[in-house]
């Protein structure tokens, strides 16, 4: 038996490779919870 | 005065478009309804200012992306989050002048039965605020039901919003797995999740099934309807052919209540002039819900894996980056969606994806073959879409396993991707008892035609007794 990994028979959707308008960069940072300049800040990895 | 716990989408376009009432009227109307009985229901978490516009109010189920207003999932790990972007579901509501009235109380990341697992508390039943509203979209199911929204868009990923339509009374459709963008949406299981319409009547849900079906190129899953959405007329059923599966008839755990009624129901489908006939569903229902508990938890983990207090969300306080993580996650999520990440990372750990997730994909394929043979025969399926009624809150918190069973009867079509419509069919217990129309795939017209037939018939009063002027 073949596995279903979706339930409609679809295969290979295409899209015409132009180019959109993406999130500006503050609304993509809109929500982050610190932020350094155009960056998401995290806390410093361990010393491990 | 505009009667909310009457009033049909169809008949307020009615009233908008004949200049009989404004936009802003009919806003205000619902506003004053949730600020009259919310406060009892708890069925909204976010209830939106009015922004002027001229067209029909509508609720959104909280999984559901908005920009501007907040989207939390019914999880902590959201509190304070606000989309940038619209869904694009949202985007359709708007494009037909649909005006978001709020946001509704969901099972936190959609995974339960009775909204319980809302980080912000639960919903109350309009019939009886002492008991569940069904889940996880029960916000939206009771805001239907008790005249706070003329309808409202719910998510459903194993009965989310079959259920809590049938525990509440109204009309709810899981649409066809793909013709409903999931853009935007709060994800918990991608191969089983699908948006779509709660109402107070068949026309109503058919109606906001048209407004959002259709393909969308930001979701590589959906696909074009082949045939457009017809808004059932005729209460003729001559000629279709209803199968009666035994297992999701007689199931145990069926309450007498709910299967007498649905049984009433069945009768008069038959007097309407459809062909009733017995089948069989075995595979699917002894091995739908365990292979669901496999496949929902496993697309869960993965999916809940970018909570990571790094981009939005909740963030907690520490100093070093790995204990952040740790200690966002572990504060941010409850009981539910860490025993399915701890479920499903496991079901897909090195050594038993191929025993657990993959085994589970084959079981779904018989799932599947299994629904299809019997669509050779019969046009539509139909069973009890919740085996009980409304369970009083707090019956089944304590036990995870009692909970799941609610899902039962709507689990296997889901696996299948099928479309399936819970219509109210009578009382049981004072409380209303939902029967399931499952057809084949893109056959929601179907389903529309039969449900709309039943629903004449049958004359169901969807306003709550309580509530009854």
């Amino acid at each position: 038996v073949p596995p279903t990994s979706h339930p409609l028979e679809v295969v290979n959707v295409w899209e015409d490779d132009e180019p959109q308008p993406c999130l500006p960069v503050e609304e993509a940072l809109a929500n982050a919870p610190e932020r350094d300049g155009d960056f998401f800040k995290v806390p410093p990895g361990g010393a491990g | 005065v505009i009667d909310t716990l009457r009033l049909t989408a169809e008949e307020a376009k009615r009233l908008l478009d004949a200049r009989e009432i404004s936009g802003a009227e009919l806003f205000a109307a619902y506003l004053d309804a949730i600020g009259e009985r919310d406060g009892e229901l708890h069925c909204f978490l976010h209830v939106c200012e009015d922004s002027g516009g001229d067209g029909l109010p509508i609720a959104l189920k909280d999984v559901i992306g908005t920009k501007g207003i907040p989207t939390t999932a019914g999880s902590k790990i959201l509190e304070g989050y606000v989309p940038v972007y619209d869904s694009t579901v949202v985007e359709r509501l708007k494009a037909h002048g649909l005006r978001i009235l709020g946001k509704t109380n969901t099972d936190e990341f959609a995974m339960g039965s009775s909204t319980e697992n809302s980080a912000f508390g639960p919903s109350h039943n309009p019939w009886d605020p002492t008991r569940v509203p069904g889940g996880s979209g029960g916000g939206s199911a009771a805001a239907v039901s008790a005249g706070l929204a003329p309808w409202a868009l719910g998510s459903d990923t194993g009965g989310s919003i079959k259920q809590p339509s049938a525990l509440c009374g109204n009309v709810g459709l899981r649409p066809t797995y793909g013709t409903v963008s999931r853009y935007g949406i709060v994800a918990f299981a991608s191969s089983l999740d699908q948006v779509g319409p709660v109402a107070r009547t068949v026309r109503d849900c058919a109606f906001l099934y048209s407004i959002i079906a259709g393909r969308d190129p930001c979701d590589s899953t959906t696909v074009e309807l082949p045939h457009p959405v017809e808004l059932p007329a005729s209460e003729e059923v001559h000629g279709l052919r209803v199968g009666v599966p035994r297992e999701l008839n007689e199931a145990e755990g069926i309450e007498p209540g709910v299967a007498a009624a649905v049984r009433a129901a069945v009768a008069k489908l038959e007097e309407l002039g459809a062909e009733v006939g017995e089948c069989s569903l075995p595979l699917s229902v002894e091995y739908g819900m365990p292979c669901y508990y496999l496949i929902a938890p496993a697309e869960a983990s993965s999916n809940l894996a970018r909570y990571d207090g790094v981009r939005y969300g909740h963030r907690a306080a520490a100093a070093e980056r790995l204990e952040m993580y740790k200690q966002t996650r572990e504060e941010g999520f409850g009981d539910e969606p860490k025993r399915r990440i701890m479920v499903g990372t496991y079901a897909l750990s090195a050594g038993y994806y191929d025993a657990y997730y993959g085994q589970a994909q084959k079981v779904r394929t018989v799932i599947k073959r299994e629904h299809d043979a019997l669509f050779e025969t019969f046009d539509a399926l139909v069973s009890p879409t919740s085996p009980t009624v409304a369970f009083p809150l707090g019956a089944r918190t304590a036990d995870p396993l009692a909970m799941y069973l609610s899902d039962l009867l709507t689990i296997p079509s889901c696996m299948a991707g099928l479309p399936g419509l819970s219509i109210p069919c009578g009382l049981s217990e004072g409380l209303p008892v939902g029967l399931q129309l499952v057809g084949p795939q893109f056959a929601e017209n179907t389903l529309f035609r039969i449900g709309h037939a039943l629903e004449q018939a049958l004359g169901f009063d969807p306003v709550p007794e309580r509530l009854r002027g």
